[in-house]
């Protein structure tokens, strides 16, 4: 099911017209949306390490506390963090929400994520050995990959990169397997040095766990395990729910993957159609779309990453209709179905049998 | 940073040592050690922000929280509030701003980074200041002119500004300062040139007036195009009048006036000369001025305002289809430059790489923001839609942008 190369050119020009459309609406609604959420994520943040010391009045408080402190968090790596460091409000030159200066809440260190995520995941959507991003090298989820031993209980794996997925996420960016395992290849050209990635490394994820288990726990007192609880609960929150929307969008039962054979020499329609075919969306409320920093609109992220997030909803309409008339598969469905095909797809694959996916079954009744 | 934390505390240690033991040293050695508890107490400071809230001070954390709070904030400018807007001339508009005590002041000749959120960005200009540092020690309150363009991202907005309304600025920068009181010098400006030697003027004047001081030798050239763009030319008639020791050359380019004869009319001595003005004129000038064998450190220049880059960037446009043009690319890293030939029809990132300069980057087509630069001055065009940047400092793509005029980024 490929496009002509006409209608991958028609594709680009009605992306393209899409993309120029609401570029020319960015501007001060944009920034006092991103300063509002800001506004509302520093509300949080302090009000709920304040709380977590007031539990001595009641645990209640101290519950709340939690809950505030992983809204906080979610805020800042979803709708503030990622989005900042795509580069979607580079335009309005302001250090604090630049993405060469943006630092978030998380233990990967944001250079490195911006290296990784933006270029080799962006870039290479879903295309097998070039983008790490599908599996993270943890899980076997289609059948380009060698069925392994450890396969067997990749469901549990799963679960415990869940709950440690911002320690998963800064060995991943930073290519710890080879950083730390890998055999030294001195003809490898980098712009940073495997030093220099350690160190970053090492400084980030010691910083956070030296606020968050050690520097306010200290200063609360006597409260000190009810911080330090709180804020381990608060950041297994924030990592439970970023992985499971990260997972939602490239891992859902659909999302199809690519060879590199197929991809080399792209043109920007076939780029667009490979971004369109890797990705899916979940539908949600307002809120929802917040919490997820827009990535339930994952599709029109990878279209148009560094466009402010809050328009991807709005864009979402004329992207499906953009689908219909080429007749690509878009991807949507609600948060709970989605998943649950992330799910059967994390189990199904865990078995050595090739089972065809639902879109190679397809290929083959046409 | 936990590491860090360590290398300077034993690092501040064995400091504390060697000042116990070397008691009596010397005044520059006592400076240095202030200084640098001053800056070890400021890195310390970084890092304490920087691990409670990923921002480098506490202000920049509370930023956002005291923007929604208070409207117009910002942790690192100052606040200037409009009080009035004069049209000097038909293109040219002064600003008065009310501007708050811990600004710290100017000398006459420097300018400011003059900053305005326009639709929710933050747009910067230079401007020099145009009013006498009379004005600001006494009332607070300092002036701006700048020549107002219709197609000027910053300028054309001013026009619409409110008595009241806010604006944000810098300190006050620049090595073009004029000399402290009794020297005598010449003052050769065009256009919006005039700017910081009207700063330089009134100041004198004030001081004249207020403080009784003698009025020193003062010769300003000063070139307009007809007399009704000749911003203050009234006020510089009048100065002429009660101060013997001020002579005003006026020099209208519509009225044939050669400028080369009227340089020679100034005739030469060893005074200092202050050059301010378009590019064209500044070139003109400093030959002539040479050639008269004066040397180059008695000439003193100020090389910035939008016109200066703007009339250069315009005589650059029409070159545009030349496949053949190249402009200099300057990358500063650390205060190393390195020039690099770059194609107007390649991008920036590839002319950059060729010429041994290797800026971060990654997808190299405009996805992944790892090439932003900041662009200090001159114009880029984007390689996708054709739009054209500002002539302004401001961040770019390196992969995604062609050079429409000779630029300089820092990376």
């Amino acid at each position: 099911m490929k496009l002509e190369q006409s209608q991958y050119q028609a594709l680009a020009a009605d992306l393209d017209a899409v993309k120029q459309g609401v570029k020319n609406q960015i501007g001060a609604k944009d920034a006092s949306y991103i300063r509002k959420v800001l506004f509302w994520q520093r509300i949080s943040e302090i009000s709920g390490r304040i709380l977590l010391v007031l539990g001595f009045i009641t645990p209640w408080l101290w519950a709340v506390g939690v809950l505030l402190l992983a809204l906080a968090k979610i805020l800042d790596n979803m709708e503030i963090g990622h989005n900042v460091l795509h580069g979607q409000y580079d335009w309005m030159n302001d250090p604090v929400l630049h993405s060469q200066r943006y630092e978030w809440d998380i233990a990967c260190d944001a250079k490195s994520w911006q290296r990784t995520h933006n270029y080799e995941h962006h870039t290479y959507t879903n295309i097998i050995g070039k983008d790490r991003d599908f599996g993270y090298g943890l899980l076997r989820l289609s059948n380009d990959f060698r069925w392994r031993i450890r396969n067997l209980w990749q469901t549990v794996t799963y679960v415990v990169l869940s709950t440690l997925f911002q320690w998963g996420i800064s060995y991943h960016e930073l290519a710890g397997q080879r950083v730390f395992f890998g055999r030294k290849n001195k003809q490898r050209h980098t712009q940073i040095s495997d030093a220099q990635l350690k160190k970053a490394f090492f400084s980030k994820g010691a910083r956070q766990l030296f606020k968050d288990y050690l520097f306010f726990p200290l200063i609360s007192g006597p409260m000190f395990i009810w911080v330090f609880t709180g804020n381990l609960l608060a950041n297994l929150i924030r990592n439970l729910w970023t992985s499971t929307v990260i997972f939602c969008g490239h891992f859902t039962e659909d999302a199809q993957t690519f060879s590199q054979a197929e991809c080399e020499n792209e043109s920007q329609g076939q780029w667009y159609y490979r971004q369109m075919l890797g990705s899916s969306n979940f539908t949600g409320s307002k809120a929802m779309h917040i919490l997820t920093g827009h990535l339930s609109c994952q599709i029109e992220h990878h279209l148009f990453p560094d466009i402010p997030a809050r328009h991807y909803p709005a864009i979402g309409k004329r992207v499906q209709k953009i689908a219909e008339k080429y007749a690509i598969p878009y991807n949507s469905g609600s948060f709970a179905s989605q998943y649950w095909t992330v799910l059967k797809r994390i189990v199904k694959y865990s078995f050595p049998i090739k089972t065809p996916s639902n879109f190679e079954l397809s290929q083959k009744s046409q | 940073m936990l590491y860090d934390l360590l290398v300077f505390s034993v690092f501040t240690v064995c400091l504390f040592r060697c000042t116990s033991v070397r008691s009596n040293c010397d005044a520059g050695y006592i400076k240095f050690m202030l200084f640098f508890k001053k800056s070890f107490w400021r890195t310390l400071y970084r890092a304490f922000c920087n691990m409670l809230g990923n921002q480098p001070s506490l202000g920049k954390y509370l930023e956002p929280i005291l923007q929604t709070l208070y409207g117009s904030y910002h942790s690192e400018l100052f606040r200037g509030n409009v009080v009035a807007l004069n049209n000097v001339t038909c293109d040219m508009l002064t600003i008065t701003l009310n501007v708050p005590r811990n600004w710290g002041g100017f000398e006459a000749g420097q300018h400011v980074m003059l900053t305005h959120m326009l639709d929710g960005k933050y747009v910067s200009r230079p401007f020099s200041i145009s009013s006498s540092e009379f004005l600001w020690s006494s009332q607070r309150q300092i002036q701006i002119s700048c020549k107002v363009k219709s197609n000027g991202e910053l300028t054309s907005s001013l026009n619409s500004l409110n008595a009241g309304e806010t604006l944000f600025l810098s300190a006050a920068q620049g090595q073009f300062v004029l000399p402290k009181r009794s020297a005598d010098v010449i003052l050769l400006c065009a256009g919006s040139g005039i700017t910081p030697m009207r700063a330089y003027l009134q100041s004198l004047a004030d001081l004249s007036q207020h403080a009784q001081l003698p009025f020193p030798n003062v010769t300003l050239l000063y070139r307009y195009r007809g007399a009704e763009h000749a911003a203050f030319l009234t006020e510089f008639r009048d100065l002429q009048e009660t101060h013997n020791s001020f002579r005003l050359i006026e020099s209208d380019s519509l009225q044939s006036q050669k400028l080369s004869t009227q340089l020679t009319e100034i005739g030469i001595n060893h005074n200092d000369y202050y050059v301010c003005g378009p590019l064209q004129f500044m070139q003109s000038v400093i030959t002539s001025l040479k050639s008269q064998g004066i040397a180059a450190a008695q000439i003193h220049q100020e090389h910035f305002g939008p016109s200066l880059i703007h009339q250069f960037a315009d005589s650059t446009l029409t070159n545009d289809t030349d496949p053949a043009a190249y402009f200099q690319a300057g990358f500063y890293k650390a205060g190393r430059q390195h020039e690099v030939a770059a194609s107007a029809n390649a991008s920036l990132l590839d002319s950059a790489l060729q010429g041994g300069v290797e800026p971060t980057f990654g997808c190299r087509m405009g996805v992944c923001f790892q090439c932003v630069c900041n662009k200090l001055s001159g114009q880029v065009k984007d390689l996708r839609t054709g739009e054209l940047s500002g002539l302004g400092q401001e961040q770019i793509q390196l992969c995604v942008s062609a050079p429409v005029s000779d630029v300089t980024f820092e990376y």
